[in-house]
């Protein structure tokens, strides 16, 4: 069946779907159905899975993502609660006659923030509801937990958590349940996000300024997501004040912020803009006039407006521009994301909601070397085009449909060299991949009984590569020994993707919840890193002939107990991951400037299993939680290690966290985090043999080793604005890594300069005990 | 990208650091060592036996003397090898037939290892060109080393170079034609070195099997290289059972050029 058959299928499938659903607009025997959104009443947002509850009919609904809700209930009278953490709830009793319309402005609650940290819509909705393996972050949290040089950030934060784990200090990317970081599914205003850090791994490209929700999903990934083997982080932009104009920022130890926002007509639309650049680079000209460094900096922008057209119609425009610029000497290396999205909502009637979205995305990495004599540029990068139509149908209290399909058109740079010799000779290596991505899903939340929910759903996905571009056929000595030339357009090879997805969950009793899911994810986009770590010049390449699609299956199942009525959360989680198609590297690959990248890969299974803990206070003046990870992830790949499973780099047994909150007075609070993990597993020499004149070092197995395992503390003191001023600001003092612990970033060997003729294993730290103050300030 | 991110700590913080550690590199188990490269029409075969040493001080590494070394044919045709030196070992008078495979084994009395070669066709060296190569105001030479590959087997190709009586360079460039289509290959020898008018080469043209191969494609990769510096830190592929090295019977040819 040919490729343009198939779309149509699958185009038809949905239209019909979606003729059904609206045509048969039928209700019950006297059913109408509430609708409307949910909105802060002082900034004008939109509350993102808030609350409305009837009493009567002990039914309910959340808002979704842009804040719409719909709820089908009998006719009659009602009593509404509408409530959001944080807010205080609003009460609504109606006579239900037809359907109606309402949207709830909610107040700000006067009870402290500390004292409700946890979102929840019901009191128990944690128990009976179906995420299973999801992390949602709260941004007021965020600002508790001390950091390194005082910066919030939203990834560091998410690391804190059960089977979310650092890549490590220095290095970019995070892992999820033994993913590597090229697994991960990273969202901004539904544009994909290909490299989400700053500074090699320091900071992430999320301003916690300008973030309204996050979300990462483990495990019970949606049928709407699609794309990576992993996890799926799904960040949304605040879409700034509708009611008044504000300022806000902060100054740090090595980086400033700054965030303007306001209507641009009142409570219809508004803007934000935001703007953080580093300046360290300011000072080294003169602390060090003679340092060769260059540069050393990252700025980014986000920016977005939106604007109400009618209570039916809203759009949004959202983007997002970041650079980073490392030099030193004759060597540079530069990246950065720019972004942009452009969303209209509809609500077409009181129980379909639609969102329809154009993103771009682009990424580039470039490292370069220049001297008098000859110079090269190493160019890499990716550039996404995607249209979305997203549907949620409230069919009735019981059931909540989603569907839609997904087109993504992406271009791949995969390798640009240029160099230039002293006579002018130049030489170039171009590389580029084109290929479309197309998915449909549709699923369906269901609550089944008043202890038994259930989400399912199917998404099915399609990966064409296309010309212009040329094939090869390899030898067992991966050589080129056939080619094949294709046109512009002209279909290389396809796959196509059927993801099953499934979430239950049964209450036990109001405070305990056992849940289930299990997913199929494809990923037809991987990340090659030529490194022990992630950098910003690995390589995003498609599946070919030779790279088949990694798609992987995992199974969960959590145990969830609500402890004193949300005061303490008590959670268990066990998972069971396989990797299919899994990519490692040939034995001594090498991946910088090759021609045929594909060549030097090699193939295989992964699997990663665990379990999770997680302990956790929501009230109170002493708040926080504790996480740990028992898990292990493995690979087993044909002409490595013998062929026999062997850790993955991101194998980590052991990770702990515990984080602690503790409002001092009305107006400190203090803050500590300790971590722990294992060590990366690295691949060590066990010794070396002469062979014509040279020295040889040779290895068992692989990743057979570990790196020394990780720990620190951290430490912070915030002194707090007074409240109910124009001008607040606050005071935030942090001391990162307290018992100043040497945590490897690296192991290398060399000759010893104290015992010649002897190798010695050096360490590379980064960061010993680091003070910073940092000051944040709003009006 | 360690030297920037070096840069980058400290620029950040002014104090990042490193430090010597101890690394348990569990490396007790010594293995044998063979060198055994013999080319078809020599008189006198001669190997060292050595043992791999430790990783951070070489303790342990050196000559095996007093070991057991035998080569055999398929027929059954043995020759022992006897030490000369410590631990270099010698065999005389112990020819070897195209199409023959041959097993070697030597022993410690405590540990053994084992290998076998198959000696491959002879392919003559047809012709030799230079390339030359201006880089930054300095002539370079790729020296090009033209050979007809026999059919129909796959062919395994090796090239050295030798001037100025300086001893053949231990070039990287391990050649497979597994096309088997009899027409002419190129075995380059990339060399960084320059050559003036007049100056005779001589290249060395080595046909050998498969095992040969696989070792000198990966050993200037794996040899002098830093084991944390990789993506995938590898072993030299060796057809030693039991050890480390290479056990290889090759065809040579030997083509001397005049520089123009």
């Amino acid at each position: 069946m040919s490729l343009p058959i198939i779309r149509f299928l699958l185009g038809t499938c949905l239209a019909a779907f979606l003729t059904v659903i609206v045509g048969n607009q039928s209700y019950g025997q006297n059913e109408f159905t509430i609708s409307g959104s949910m909105r802060d009443s002082v900034s004008g947002e939109e509350l993102i899975g808030a609350s409305v509850f009837d009493l009567t009919t002990k039914s309910g609904a959340s808002t979704n993502i842009y804040g719409f809700y719909s709820l089908t209930l009998p006719a009659g009278k009602h009593s509404l609660v509408y409530s959001y953490l944080g807010f205080d709830s609003d009460t609504l009793q109606i006579n239900l006659k037809q359907n109606i319309t309402k949207t709830l402005a909610l107040q700000t609650s006067n009870v402290r923030l500390e004292d409700v940290i946890i979102k929840a819509t019901k009191d128990n909705d944690r128990v009976s509801n179906t995420d299973v393996g999801i992390v949602k972050m709260d941004i007021k949290e965020l600002n508790a937990i001390p950091v390194l040089f005082g910066e919030k950030d939203i990834l560091n934060a998410l690391q804190l958590m059960p089977g979310i784990s650092s890549s490590g200090e220095g290095k970019a990317g995070f892992f999820v349940r033994g993913g590597n970081v090229g697994q991960n599914l990273v969202l901004l205003d539904e544009a994909t996000v290909y490299n989400p850090s700053h500074l090699l791994g320091f900071f992430s490209v999320f301003n916690s300024d300008a973030v309204k929700d996050v979300t990462l999903y483990k495990s019970g990934i949606p049928a709407e997501f699609g794309g990576r083997s992993s996890s799926v982080l799904d960040v949304h932009m605040r879409d700034g004040n509708l009611k008044k104009y504000s300022v806000s920022g902060g100054l740090g130890l090595i980086s400033a912020r700054l965030t303007a926002e306001g209507p641009i007509v009142k409570n219809k639309g508004s803007f934000i803009v935001t703007g953080r650049r580093t300046y360290m680079d300011l000072f080294i000209p003169l602390l060090s006039p003679e340092s060769k460094v260059n540069q050393v900096y990252f700025y980014d922008f986000n920016a977005k407006l939106n604007y109400r057209i009618n209570e039916k119609h809203r759009v949004f425009l959202s983007g997002y521009y970041g650079h980073d610029a490392l030099s030193f000497g004759n060597e540079d290396i530069n990246w950065g994301n720019a972004l942009g999205s452009f969303r209209w909502n509809w609500v077409v009637n009181e129980k379909l909601f639609s969102n329809t979205s154009l993103a771009f995305s682009q990424y580039e990495a470039q490292k370069g070397y220049n001297s008098p004599n000859s110079d090269y540029e190493l160019r890499s990068g990716i550039m996404d085009f995607t249209l979305k139509e997203d549907l949620n149908y409230y069919q009735n209290p019981k059931n909540t449909l989603r569907f839609g399909v997904h087109e993504t058109f992406h271009v791949y740079s995969i390798s640009k060299l240029e160099s230039r010799s002293v006579d002018g000779r130049t030489s170039q290596l171009p590389k580029d991949g084109y290929a479309t991505e197309t998915a449909i899903y549709a699923s369906n939340e269901q609550k089944i009984s008043k202890r038994f929910n259930a989400k399912y759903g199917l998404r099915l996905s399609m990966f064409n590569r296309l010309g212009p571009d040329i094939s090869y056929t390899y030898n067992a000595y991966n050589l080129a020994t056939d080619s094949t030339r294709y046109r512009p357009l002209q279909n290389m090879v396809s796959y196509f993707g059927f993801e099953p997805r499934a979430s239950i969950s049964y209450a036990v009793t109001r405070a305990i919840g056992l849940k289930a899911s299990y997913q199929r994810m494809y990923q037809y986009t991987h990340l090659i890193s030529n490194s022990t770590s992630s950098t910003p010049n690995d390589l995003w390449m498609p599946s070919s002939s030779i790279i088949k699609p990694q798609f992987s299956d995992q199974f969960t199942v959590s145990y969830f107990h609500d402890v004193l009525h949300g005061m303490l959360d008590i959670s268990v989680e066990g998972y069971y991951k396989i990797l299919h198609n899994a990519i490692d590297y040939e034995n001594g690959a090498n991946i910088v400037s090759h021609p045929n990248v594909e060549s030097q890969l090699a193939f295989g299974i992964g699997r990663a299993y665990g379990v999770e803990f997680l302990i956790r206070k929501t009230r109170g003046k002493l708040t926080g939680w504790i996480a740990y990870t028992l898990s292990r992830t493995e690979r087993k790949i044909a002409g490595i290690n013998n062929g026999g499973y062997y850790p993955a780099r991101q194998d980590r047994p052991h990770d702990l966290a515990i984080v602690i909150n503790y409002k001092v007075a009305k107006r400190w609070s203090i803050s500590a985090n300790w971590v722990y993990y294992t060590g990366n597993a690295v691949t060590f020499p066990v010794g070396y043999y002469i062979f014509n004149n040279r020295s040889v070092p040779f290895f068992t197995s692989k990743n057979g080793y570990r790196m020394p395992d990780y720990h620190r503390l951290d430490l912070g003191v915030t002194l707090h604005g007074k409240e109910n001023k124009k001008f607040h600001s606050d005071w935030t003092l942090s001391i990162y890594n307290v018992y100043s612990r040497l945590n490897a970033y690296s192991i290398s060997y060399q000759e010893s300069t104290t015992n010649p003729g002897t190798v010695e294993a050096v360490k590379f730290s980064l960061f010993p005990v680091v003070p910073s103050i940092n000051w944040s300030f709003k009006f | 990208m360690k030297n920037l991110l070096l840069l980058l700590a400290t620029v950040i913080s002014f104090i990042s650091c490193e430090e010597v550690v101890d690394i348990n590199l569990h490396d007790g188990n010594q293995q044998l060592v063979i060198n055994a490269q013999f080319a078809v029409g020599n008189d006198s075969l001669s190997m060292p036996l050595t043992t791999t040493g430790r990783f951070t001080d070489a303790a342990g590494i050196g000559p095996i003397s007093n070991a057991s070394i035998f080569i055999t044919d398929q027929n059954g045709n043995t020759g022992l090898f006897s030490e000369t030196t410590t631990g270099q070992y010698l065999l005389v008078n112990y020819g070897f037939v195209t199409g023959n495979t041959y097993s070697l084994s030597a022993t410690d009395g405590v540990r053994t290892a084992h290998a076998t070669s198959t000696v491959p066709a002879k392919a003559m060296i047809d012709s030799v060109q230079l390339e030359v190569i201006q880089l930054s105001g300095f002539d370079f030479y790729n020296v090009h080393v033209y050979t007809v590959d026999p059919a129909p087997e796959a062919n395994y190709f090796r090239s050295r170079l030798s001037y100025y009586h300086f001893p053949f360079q231990e070039s990287s460039n391990a050649i497979a034609d597994v096309l088997n289509t009899n027409g002419v290959i190129d075995v380059p020898i990339p060399y960084g070195g320059s050559f003036f008018h007049g100056d005779t080469l001589t290249i060395e043209l080595w046909s050998m099997d498969e095992p040969g191969f696989q070792f000198y494609r990966t050993f200037n990769q794996a040899a002098n290289s830093h084991p944390s510096s990789s993506a995938s830190p590898f072993n030299v592929t060796s057809n030693v059972l039991g050890g480390l090295g290479l056990f290889t019977i090759y065809q040579r040819d030997e083509y001397t050029y005049i520089v123009d």
